[in-house]
């Protein structure tokens, strides 16, 4: 079996006096694809942010390839956990080229500048997510999602092993939707990476996720495999809304009643 | 994504970029030499070109080599380098603050370091300590004004930051005044020196100029991280930048840069705000260009300032503050507009 990406023991994790999750026992290993669920103020974002080592926790350890993540340089951290924020402000004029080219920055060394290799990462990156063209554009002449999928590529060109993805279809129509998360996840799986997707739709959830954790927002969190947690009285205790599964011959959908 | 098969075509537009890069710095650096020159050559004592090439050659009137050596180049290079801190300083406190509207003036730190060397001259100190005034006044004022702005995500709410700013500052004038006020007639004159912002006190710009050195040498290494902070600080973070110990160094070396400015040349507005505002609406986001390219800039802009403020009215003179102040406030006013859009 492989060692697990990200261990967490004991996290306890709040804001302002809420508790988000107590004595939180929780590992990703390669491969795997979680989805995050919880209603709003349950501290998604939070345990995000707290699983690529930007905040610290109240209690207990988060371990990154075993080492405890505190401990490691930010430079180490970012090189294997990467994140799409779910807003992101530009109050300076860059163009997509550059911003992009950014996510090579933990990997350079500190006195370097760009190199060739870095170019050509960020433009394939750019292709990938149907950006070509847009090298030399501002990101502030940007439509919503087209910028959603600069900051995607910027993602893709940092190449972590974790993939923190915080609602990362914001902005984003139904094809471009389940394109980009089938690139991200294609490219997580390609280099034995793990992805942890915070969404708000179901479907798209099941879709892509194989195993949930979910946040009540009262401290209370549990977790399994997609099979485990995607119930009836589950989801519909998670969302405080009656939620119903409709089938259509081998695939379900989940609906709120 | 879906797309066609075809492989991507990499065209390397970074030649060109770095090309161009190379170009703006080349021609500021030409233009700030041109301005030197002719603030060097034009004064009221008279001079021209001839007599600056007289003078390097070893010849010429050496009375008015004296004038040129003595007076007109501390002068000449103080204005650069005051210039070149405010800018730079500017430069860096928009970064920290990731506001485009940020400068020395605006958040009050210039009417801090003016109060501290006024109450240093006022407790009867002179020399350094009137510097160490001006230092202390800026970071307090640093300090008062992020306090304020600041808290979770404080920094990045701009009409706030703005509003505190703009609060200190005229707080500070307060207190000025009223230091202005109870000073006796003798000192009164001296003490004026730092409202009006006047690069003509005739301060060794050695100070100033080393200040300016230490402050470029010292950030310019870190402008790949200042480009990713601009972006924010958690973005910064997620790319592995340590944000918490560069934004202190930024915070310390943007006060001390506009301190030493205050120090030299009293309080000057605008060159810090609109000198990296107009390098960014050219297209030069990037700190590498972005820190040189304001430094000269502003160098040569309030050099230029301080040409005109002793020609312009001959045989009179103006502080080149009240130019500066003049050309930025509607210019300012134009930005603040465009921005708000």
């Amino acid at each position: 079996m492989t060692p697990p990406l990200l261990t967490l023991e004991g996290v306890e994790l709040g804001v302002g006096g809420r508790r988000f999750c107590e004595n939180l026992h929780w590992s990703v290993s390669p491969g795997e694809c979680w989805g995050v669920l919880g209603p709003n103020g349950a501290g998604k974002s939070t345990l995000l942010h707290a699983l690529a080592g930007l905040r610290p926790v109240e209690a207990g350890t988060i371990r990154l390839q075993g080492t405890p993540i505190e401990t490691l340089s930010r430079r180490a951290v970012a090189r294997s956990v990467g994140i799409l924020f779910q807003d992101q402000e530009y109050p300076f004029p860059a163009t997509v080229l550059e911003t992009v080219r950014a996510g090579r920055y933990p990997h350079r060394p500190f006195w370097s500048g760009e190199s060739a290799e870095d170019q050509r990462l960020a433009l394939t990156a750019l292709w990938e997510t149907g950006l070509e063209g847009f090298d030399a554009r501002r990101v502030e002449s940007l439509s919503g999602g087209e910028r959603r999928r600069m900051e995607a590529a910027t993602l893709l060109v940092q190449s972590p092993r974790v993939w923190l993805l915080d609602e990362p279809t914001n902005h984003l129509d139904l094809g471009h939707q389940i394109a980009l998360l089938e690139l991200l996840l294609r490219k997580s799986r390609g280099q034995q990476g793990a992805m942890i997707l915070v969404v708000h739709d179901i479907n798209l959830a099941a879709r892509f996720c194989d195993r949930f954790l979910f946040l009540f927002g009262s401290g209370e969190s549990c977790q399994g495999t997609g099979e485990e947690m995607l119930q009836e009285a589950l989801l519909t205790r998670l969302f405080r809304h009656p939620m119903r599964a409709a089938h259509f011959g081998e695939a379900r959908c989940w609906m709120p009643l | 994504m879906s797309r066609p098969k075809n492989k991507p075509v990499h065209i390397s537009c970074e030649n060109s970029r770095q090309r161009g890069a190379g170009t703006l710095l080349a021609w500021l650096l030409l233009g700030v030499c041109v301005i030197f020159g002719v603030a060097l050559a034009v004064g009221g004592a008279g001079g021209g070109v001839s007599a600056l090439w007289a003078l390097l050659d070893g010849g010429g009137d050496p009375l008015l080599g004296r004038v040129i050596v003595e007076l007109r180049l501390p002068r000449v290079a103080g204005a650069m380098a005051v210039g070149a801190l405010l800018a730079v300083s500017g430069v860096l406190m928009q970064t920290l603050l990731r506001n485009p509207l940020a400068d020395p003036y605006v958040l009050g730190l210039s009417g801090g370091a003016s109060c501290g060397a006024i109450l240093a001259l006022a407790a009867g100190a002179s020399g350094i300590w009137v510097d160490g005034g001006a230092w202390l006044g800026a970071l307090a004022t640093m300090l008062v004004v992020f306090g304020l702005a600041g808290g979770p995500g404080g920094w990045e709410r701009g009409a706030r930051l703005l509003l505190t700013g703009v609060v200190v500052a005229s707080g500070w004038g307060a207190a000025v005044s009223f230091l202005l006020y109870l000073m006796p007639d003798e000192r009164l004159r001296g003490a004026l020196f730092w409202l009006m912002g006047d690069v003509s006190r005739g301060t060794d710009p050695r100070l100033a100029l080393g200040v300016l050195a230490l402050v470029v040498g010292l950030v310019w290494p870190f402008s790949r991280a200042l480009n990713l902070l601009a972006g924010g600080p958690d973005r910064a973070a997620a790319l592995g930048v340590a944000v918490t110990p560069l934004r202190v160094m930024l915070y310390l070396l943007s006060s001390l840069a506009a301190a030493s400015a205050v120090a030299t040349a009293g309080s000057i507005g605008f060159v810090g705000l609109v000198t990296p505002h107009l390098l960014r609406l050219a297209g030069c986001g990037d700190h590498r260009v972005l820190l040189p390219a304001s430094a000269l800039l502003g160098g040569g802009l309030l050099t230029l300032a301080d040409l005109l403020a002793r020609t312009v009215i001959a045989p009179r003179q103006m502080p080149a503050g009240i130019l500066t102040a003049l050309l930025g406030a509607p210019l300012f006013l134009w930005l603040l507009r465009r921005s708000g859009r």
